[in-house]
């Protein structure tokens, strides 16, 4: 994991490349095919979503989604106190880090596909009903944000339904529901099957007797999102299977089931009694690669997202929450959703410190969790992407001093192309004024392709420096060196910053932001957002100097970072841009940046 | 693959005996012996005394009867009484438990569980709740190994008021005591939340979950 270079500092974002990936070729990486969208279930190696990658996780860390902690088990009170606002906002920030856009609208446009006009596109959205008043199950703050993007995209409130095939969560959830009541879920309750077409047999490989929902099995959901809690499994024997979790997979045992009883099939259980260890969960595994859930074209399943605003530890899957830990995570590929969930919250007793996680779940999961990869034909040694996402923690740019610097002149030096050595530091910008946006990266043209990015050691404050490592952004260019950079360049645009007051930003610091420029390069962090890519191109495209601006950008940056509201949303591109960067670089050969 | 074929039958026997009355459908089918009592239907004194069978264990109550033996009346307790929400009060079989706790449910079938009551309540103070379950796990000691079980599993070492730990102990959490105790073929689970966080030096919510067992030993003999 790459960790920031002021420890002080709370992470504003972590990017993990789990396994081997640091010291991995470019041969060694899958790339999902695009094309390989069926209509039949799960294909090894098919791109749930052409423009995001299967591998891409994003976790969203915020202690204000929670206005104080619950005051009981109870479910009126774990809802009572989330801040469906902070919620909302910052699910748009996880489209937009996943989808790697810029702006929330054009991110969930490109989560949510549908070869129908919006209008009469059918949207199943999971949830849990089962247990009691105390289980731990999905907020309503979730449902309520997805209804809203799915309803600004042009879906009818109608054709949103919220459902659990085998328990009954209308109890839960009907006082949240409104197909009208903008203020709450927009959508219709299925008691189980009810409003899905009622159930209909399927034919598994490893469980006998199980049916399920008839508008999922026969493709007429066209999108399926799987929102789960965040809870250990314990389970036949006192062992942990599942991977010692349920979350979006195993959601879906309330997808498939025996149609005559409102309860989890025992046929998709695991029937281990004691072995040791506890065996691969195949009917797991084979409903979530079925038709019914990833079928179709687009892919029914196009979101998976776990509520761990609230986790069970030692409580199991049938008991009240015991942790509060804070956190949304979610992704398109549902088995590395969960394998994350669990590795990166479930499993980690410094987030479930009120009740970890029993050691025995943790050694079965040692030899299940990883089975969440191989049996989709991924490995732990893949690049996956867990990107942690801390809304509000100081971001990575010095924020000190004056509002946004105009950006410095920075950058001109460099000589460009050839090589990063680029610009010369900074010198740049005086403080600010706040990111106007940042001519910068001229495009390009640039030099030779130059590697544009290392230089990334320029800007010590990052402003500029980090991100601008060029190419970041449009990471293409970055990576293949070709320099299309500059172009995106528009970089500082992202000024937005300096509007808003908060931002101090910029100050200083960040105008020497400049520096990094490496050629060019600079420009890049610069734009916040955009730019920020177009800074990269330039690295590559080195032609440095010219876009080099860097400084300006640089400004544009930091006063992103003061923000709070929008601004923000430009580092955070900005910063997604790094996150590639970073990618980049573990895909070369490992991170350099600490 | 065995168990689960003696499982599906169970649950057939379950279903059967769901059709007709309330009676112990574990009875016959079940084969821990104590058949004798479980036919008893709504005399539920019968299984009890049952130790017929060859096992020699008592048989199991019947699903109401079981219930009714460990619910708890409003205010048993000073001020704590039934949740009003619904679904607060159920019994189940133990192949019905996975209706409400899911897989977990293999624990308490595989160590012997045949019937099971779960009841929510809410207490005196302000937010006040508690969850309690309570399971017939056949015999003294397989419900002693559940509770061992399930005092490792959960790393649980908080005293309940003046139990040894060897007969009830707690878990604390950011928002709740989970405890966990057992008398004779009982095992029983009881979940206080509502006073705050239990994870400090005191456990506020631990003398209000030794209530609960101090009924649940009487209950139990």
């Amino acid at each position: 994991m790459s960790k920031h270079p002021h420890p002080g500092r709370r992470d504003f974002l972590k990017t993990a490349a789990v396994g081997a990936a640091g010291a991995m070729g470019l041969s060694a990486l899958k790339f999902e095919k695009a094309s390989a969208q069926t209509t039949g279930g799960w294909v090894d190696g098919m791109a749930i979503n052409p423009a995001i990658d299967n591998k891409r996780v994003i976790c969203c860390h915020d202690t204000k989604m929670l206005t104080a902690n619950p005051v009981n088990t109870s479910w009126a009170s774990q809802n009572a106190n989330v801040d469906a606002t902070v919620v909302g906002s910052n699910l748009d920030q996880m489209a937009m880090l996943l989808a790697q856009k810029t702006t929330a609208d054009e991110a969930w446009k490109t989560i949510f596909r549908s070869s129908k006009p919006w209008a009469s596109t059918r949207v199943a959205m999971k949830t849990n009903g089962i247990g009691g008043n105390t289980t731990n199950r999905p907020r309503w703050a979730i449902y309520k944000k997805l209804t809203d993007v799915l309803v600004n995209l042009g879906a009818s409130p109608a054709n949103i339904v919220l459902y659990d095939a085998c328990d009954d969560a209308s109890t839960y959830y009907n006082t949240y529901l409104s197909q009208t009541d903008a203020t709450k879920i927009r959508a219709v309750m299925s008691v189980r099957a009810a409003n899905m077409g009622g159930f209909k047999a399927v034919t598994l490989t490893n469980a006998t007797g199980i049916s399920a929902a008839a508008d999922l099995v026969d493709g007429n959901i066209d999108i399926l999102i799987s929102v789960a809690a965040c809870k250990s499994h314990n389970g036949t024997g006192g062992h942990y299977n599942y991977g010692s979790c349920t979350l979006c997979m195993k959601n879906h045992f309330g997808t498939f089931t025996d149609a005559t009883k409102a309860q989890h099939s025992d046929n998709l259980h695991v029937g281990n009694s004691a072995t040791t260890p506890p065996p691969p969960p195949l009917a797991l595994f084979e409903i979530n690669k079925h038709s019914a859930v990833l079928g179709g074209n687009p892919v029914r399943q196009q979101l998976c997202i776990i509520d761990a605003l609230l986790s069970n530890g030692a409580s199991g899957p049938g008991g009240a929450w015991d942790n509060r830990t804070d956190r949304l995570v979610m992704g398109t590929f549902g088995p590395i959703v969960d394998y994350f969930g669990a590795k990166k919250i479930l499993l980690d007793s410094t987030i479930m410190k009120s009740s970890p996680m029993p050691a025995l779940g943790v050694t079965n999961a040692a030899t299940v969790l990883p089975m969440f990869l191989t049996n989709f034909g991924y490995a732990e040694t893949d690049a996956l992407q867990y990107i942690e996402y801390t809304p509000d923690a100081v971001p990575p740019i010095d924020t000190t001093g004056g509002t946004g610097g105009t950006g410095g002149t920075g950058g001109s030096t460099g000589s460009g192309g050839a090589r990063s050595t680029g610009g010369t530091p900074s010198a740049g910008g005086t403080p600010s004024a706040g990111g106007t946006p940042s001519t910068g990266g001229t495009p390009s043209t640039g030099g030779n392709p130059g590697r544009g990015g290392s230089p990334a050691t320029g800007g010590v404050a990052r402003t500029g420096g980090s991100n601008g490592t060029g190419g970041t952004p449009p990471s293409t260019g970055g990576i293949s060196d070709t320099g299309t950079g500059g172009a995106v360049a528009t970089g500082g645009t992202p000024s937005t910053g300096g509007s808003s007051p908060a931002d101090t930003g910029g100050t200083t610091t960040a105008a020497t932001g400049g520096t990094p420029a490496t050629g060019g390069t600079p420009a890049a962090t610069g734009g916040t957002s955009v730019s920020a890519r177009g800074g990269a191109g330039g690295s590559t495209g080195a032609t440095g100097g010219s876009s080099a601006t860097g400084g300006g950008s640089s400004g544009g940056c930091d006063v992103a970072a003061g923000n709070r509201s929008t601004t923000r949303l430009g580092a955070v591109v900005a910063l997604g841009a790094v996150v590639a960067e970073k990618v980049r670089r573990l895909i070369k050969g490992g991170d350099q940046s600490s | 693959m065995e168990i689960r074929t003696i499982k599906n039958s169970f649950a057939f026997a379950i279903l059967y005996v769901g059709l007709g009355s309330l009676g112990c459908g574990s009875g016959g089918s079940d084969g821990n012996g104590g058949t004798g009592g479980a036919s008893g239907g709504s005399n539920a004194s019968g299984g009890s005394s049952a130790s017929g069978g060859s096992s020699g264990t008592s048989g199991p109550l019947d699903k109401t009867a079981f219930g009714q033996k460990f619910k708890f009346a409003d205010n048993l307790i000073q001020g704590w009484t039934q949740d009003p929400t619904d679904g607060s009060y159920a019994v189940y079989t133990a192949d019905e438990l996975v209706t409400t706790i899911d897989g977990a449910a293999g624990v308490y079938q595989d160590k012997g569980c045949r019937v099971a009551m779960n009841q929510s309540l809410v207490g005196p103070d302000p937010y006040s709740t508690a969850v309690v379950w309570a399971y017939d796990i056949t015999t003294a000691a397989q419900a002693t190994a559940l509770f061992q079980w399930k005092q490792n599993d959960a790393s649980a070492e908080t005293a309940i008021g003046s139990y040894d730990k060897s007969v009830a102990v707690g878990n604390p959490s950011i928002v709740s005591i989970a405890a966990y105790g057992h008398f004779n073929q009982y095992y029983f689970e009881v979940t206080v939340s509502g006073y705050g966080d239990q994870t400090g030096t005191t456990c506020s919510a631990c003398p209000k979950a030794a209530l609960f067992f101090d009924q649940f030993k009487s209950k139990s003999n």
